[in-house]
């Protein structure tokens, strides 16, 4: 069965372009773009997509709001970002928010199809400065709120100083594919504590 | 010659007497705006006291108003003080009975009263009242009480120490006179109460006289005749003249000496004061008799004995009725009565005026020795010696003199205290003004000083707040733009692939290039936005992009790569632009190894000496030879860039050999 796929992107040509990107490729369903995430709810419920691609700045409603949102509902959804700055504190409040990774708009047309098996496939990317942004809400608790194992803090410290996945397998002698299993347990045991709004709030503003 | 003064009335309110009409015009608008209370009345007894020595009826009358307020409000003290202005003003204008009358009320008041003011009033006024009669003895003791009551050293004090000396004078003891006036004085010139001042110069004057030093005594009148002028003293002016002309007498100089009594007359005529007007004719006989004018003498003296009977004088009476017997002895023409003589010696005695008394005594010795009963007249003559140099004598005059140079260096010391302390607060002075300008141009430093550095803090904040909140500007719009731009060439790279993946040949090349230049913008934009973030602004966090960079570059390649950094990198931060050249020049290095060199392997090493970075990229790829791509664009650029931040770059290169570059990059 084709994966269904619903977009939220706020400017028109890209968002077009997308679609019809995705019309391409027969092993996937659109099943609706959105300029905008204020019947979020709704639209998700209705639809019943198997993946939204969500932009983070969006009138009305930023999509790490829709995140928060579809998270009530529906923890297991998986979302991906689309982003301009994979710097940004956006993309890790949104991880945070329950996101399961991201994607950079530049890399669209190269990389639209990989990240969607990726994703599919239970994987999530995380960029060097991503793993910056976790590796410091750990430090500024004293206990390890996030409960990470010493492995998936080295690979996390490992990817904080850009090393790649291919680095950081050759790095601990590990397999690509057992490096993206530790950045998603990584990304679900962050996702774990954004489950409630009340969680995510209190992670966003790092007082658990 | 001999002479005997009755000192005039000195009062209970003695006014500071500049500008009289001043004085007066003030006062009757406090009696306007007073009508019924103390202060009203005060006013009303100034006014009387302003016009006592001027107009004796018009004084009167605001006596009777101020009484007709005492009356109707029941002020004791008001009462028994217009009493005494009443007693005083009839006296002198030779109302005894009348005068009489109100001090026998103003007793009545004072028993009446535990009120320590108007005992003190009614003492005074008895005091005044005695002595205005010649009743020295009598009126001692109401003086000297008065005077003990008296605790407040203000005018009115000052005014009893000038009745005490007065009064002394007239019982002829020069000496307490003298005592009692200097200490008046001195406390009149400290309270700058001129009339009070001209009142005892005057005693002074007459004291001085009495002990023949003419020259202190002229003195001494002629500084009170000079206070009376400017204090349009009339009354006291009288009284001086008279004593000028005694001392012009005394000299001799009787034209100059006539000439002052006659004035004095006059202005006594004018004034209707009878007993000055008795006392100037007295004194007139008295020098007309030492010209040896006898019939002029004696017609002076009939016309003072007259006026001296009806002011009720007994003791002037008695010197002027003696006088006139002199002559009369002198002239033959009637035998001066052993009785007559006797009987005045009596009053004289009586009133304690022991001056008059000698006198007295001389001329009963006459008498005697002009019936020649020598003996008695002996007798008479030591008793007139005796009492002469008690009153006179050398002793006297020496302790006198005591007490007035003690009164000079008393005065001179004060002088000097005076010009002392002056100098004193004007050193003080000084040193204040000194001090305040001190002060003030430390104020006007610390205002400057403090105000140049809230300017300054406020340029540097405002400076700071304004880099900051341009930082943040820059970076919200370079984030908009980017986030717009990056949106639309983000799709126009989509959908020039798309294009390319639908078209056939011609179009193909052109939509690649769309894609390539899209892409490219996209990266360098993510690039600025990256380097202006001053969030990513350590070394550390370049190098992280870097790796991030090569391994997103050469991995999809094959290329493999190595990354070696150097230890301690991680303190070191970095400016926008140093940032954003040492990336650059990287990104360049690293798409020039893996586009051109056809390697497969990249050595990348990054470390920090002597605050300068260090790094180099190494492939072992084809290399180039530098004479032939010299200006290839790519090498240009990188060149430029480390320019930009100061730095060195070199390229070894060899064909087939591989290619280096290497950078150093100071960071400090």
């Amino acid at each position: 069965m084709q994966p269904s796929i619903l977009i939220y992107e706020d400017n028109d040509l890209l968002r077009e372009s997308v679609v019809s990107m995705i019309k391409t490729n027969n092993a996937l369903l659109c099943k609706g773009s959105f300029e905008n995430v204020l019947r979020v709810q709704e639209q998700v419920k209705e639809l019943h997509p198997d993946l939204i691609f969500m932009d983070i700045d969006m009138p009305g409603m930023t999509g790490i709001e829709a995140v928060k949102k579809i998270r009530k509902f529906n923890q297991e959804l998986p979302i991906v970002m689309l982003t301009v700055f994979d710097d940004n504190q956006h993309v890790f409040d949104a991880i945070c928010a329950g996101a399961s990774g991201y994607l950079l708009k530049k890399h669209i047309s190269d990389r639209l199809f990989d990240s969607i098996n990726e994703v599919m496939a239970g994987g999530a990317p995380m960029s060097p400065s991503i793993a910056r942004m976790v590796i410091a809400s750990m430090q500024q608790r004293p206990t390890n709120a996030y409960q990470l194992t010493p492995r998936e803090k080295e690979i996390l410290t490992s990817l904080s100083k850009g090393n790649s996945y291919k680095l950081i397998a050759k790095q601990f002698s590990i397999s690509m594919d057992t490096v993206r299993t530790h950045i998603k347990r990584i990304y679900e045991k962050l996702h774990v504590h954004s489950q409630t709004e009340a969680v995510s709030k209190a992670l966003n503003e790092k007082i658990v | 010659m001999k002479l005997t003064y009755t000192i005039l009335a000195v009062v209970f309110f003695i006014q500071a007497a500049f500008g009289q009409s001043k004085l007066i015009d003030s006062l009757q608008s406090v009696v306007t705006q007073h009508p019924k209370d103390t202060i009203g009345i005060k006013a009303l007894l100034g006014l009387a006291h302003e016009y006592s020595r001027k107009d004796i009826d018009k004084a009167k009358s605001y006596v009777y108003q101020a009484l007709a307020v005492t009356q109707s409000q029941g002020f004791t003290y008001g009462r028994v003080g217009a009493f005494g202005y009443l007693v005083t003003l009839h006296q002198n204008s030779g109302r005894l009975d009348s005068s009489t009358y109100y001090l026998n009320l103003a007793e009545g008041d004072s028993k009446n009263s535990s009120n320590i003011k108007v005992k003190i009033s009614y003492f005074q006024t008895a005091g005044l009242f005695y002595k205005n009669q010649g009743q020295y003895r009598k009126a001692l003791p109401f003086m000297l009480q008065a005077h003990e009551l008296n605790k407040v050293k203000d005018e009115s004090y000052a005014g009893q120490l000038l009745n005490l000396g007065n009064t002394y004078f007239s019982l002829s003891d020069f000496q307490t006179a003298v005592k009692y006036h200097l200490q008046a004085l001195s406390l009149f010139e400290k309270l700058s109460n001129k009339r009070g001042q001209s009142f005892c110069l005057h005693g002074l004057g007459i004291e001085f006289f009495k002990l023949r030093q003419f020259d202190q005594s002229q003195d001494y009148f002629q500084r009170s005749i000079k206070l009376k002028e400017e204090l349009k003293d009339k009354r006291g002016l009288i009284n001086g003249w008279t004593g000028v002309g005694d001392v012009y007498k005394e000299k001799n100089q009787f034209d100059l000496s006539e000439k002052y009594y006659l004035r004095a007359l006059e202005a006594a005529k004018e004034m209707k004061l009878i007993l000055e007007e008795a006392r100037c004719n007295n004194q007139l006989g008295l020098l007309y008799r030492q010209m040896g004018l006898l019939a002029k003498s004696q017609t002076a003296l009939t016309t003072g004995l007259a006026l001296a009977r009806q002011s009720g004088d007994s003791s002037m009476s008695a010197v002027i009725h003696s006088e006139l017997l002199g002559i009369e002895v002198q002239e033959k023409k009637e035998k001066r009565t052993e009785s007559t003589l006797l009987s005045n010696l009596t009053t004289h005695i009586n009133s304690g005026d022991r001056s008059s008394e000698a006198t007295e005594y001389a001329h009963l010795a006459e008498y005697y020795a002009a019936n020649n009963k020598f003996d008695i007249a002996f007798n008479y003559l030591k008793k007139h010696e005796q009492l002469k140099d008690s009153v006179e004598g050398n002793a006297v005059l020496l302790q006198i003199k005591e007490l007035q140079e003690q009164f000079q260096s008393e005065k001179k010391e004060k002088e000097i205290a005076l010009l002392k302390k002056d100098q004193e607060l004007q050193t003080l002075a000084l040193s204040r003004e000194r001090a305040n300008v001190i002060l003030i141009a430390f104020a006007l430093i610390s205002v400057l000083v403090i105000s140049g550095l809230l300017v300054n803090r406020y340029r540097v904040l405002n400076r700071s707040r304004r880099l900051i909140e341009m930082e943040r500007m820059r970076n919200t719009i370079a984030r908009d733009l980017h986030d717009d731009l990056g949106s639309t060439l983000s799709s126009i790279n989509i959908m020039s692939k798309l294009a390319m993946n639908q078209s056939n040949g011609s179009a193909h090349h052109q939509l690649e290039r769309i894609a390539d230049h899209s892409a490219k913008m996209m990266e360098s934009m993510s690039d600025i936005v990256w380097s202006i973030n001053p969030s990513n602004d350590t070394l550390d966090q370049v190098i992280a992009k870097m790796k991030e960079f090569a391994a997103e570059i050469l991995e999809p390649k094959n290329i493999s790569y190595s990354f070696e950094e150097g230890e301690n990198i991680s303190d070191f931060s970095l400016t926008v632009d140093k940032r954003k050249n040492i990336f650059l020049i990287f990104k360049e290095a690293i798409n020039n190894a893996a586009k051109y060199s056809e390697s497969n392997q990249v050595k990348i090493s990054i470390g920090v000496k002597a605050n300068r970075l260090h790094f180099s990229i190494s492939d072992n790829g084809k290399g180039f030879d530098p004479d032939t791509i010299r200006n290839g664009n790519g090498l240009k650029n990188m060149a430029a860039r480390a320019h930009d931040i100061s730095g060195t770059i070199q390229r070894k290169s060899e064909p087939g050999k591989g290619t280096e570059i290497s950078v150093v990059v100071p960071i400090t």
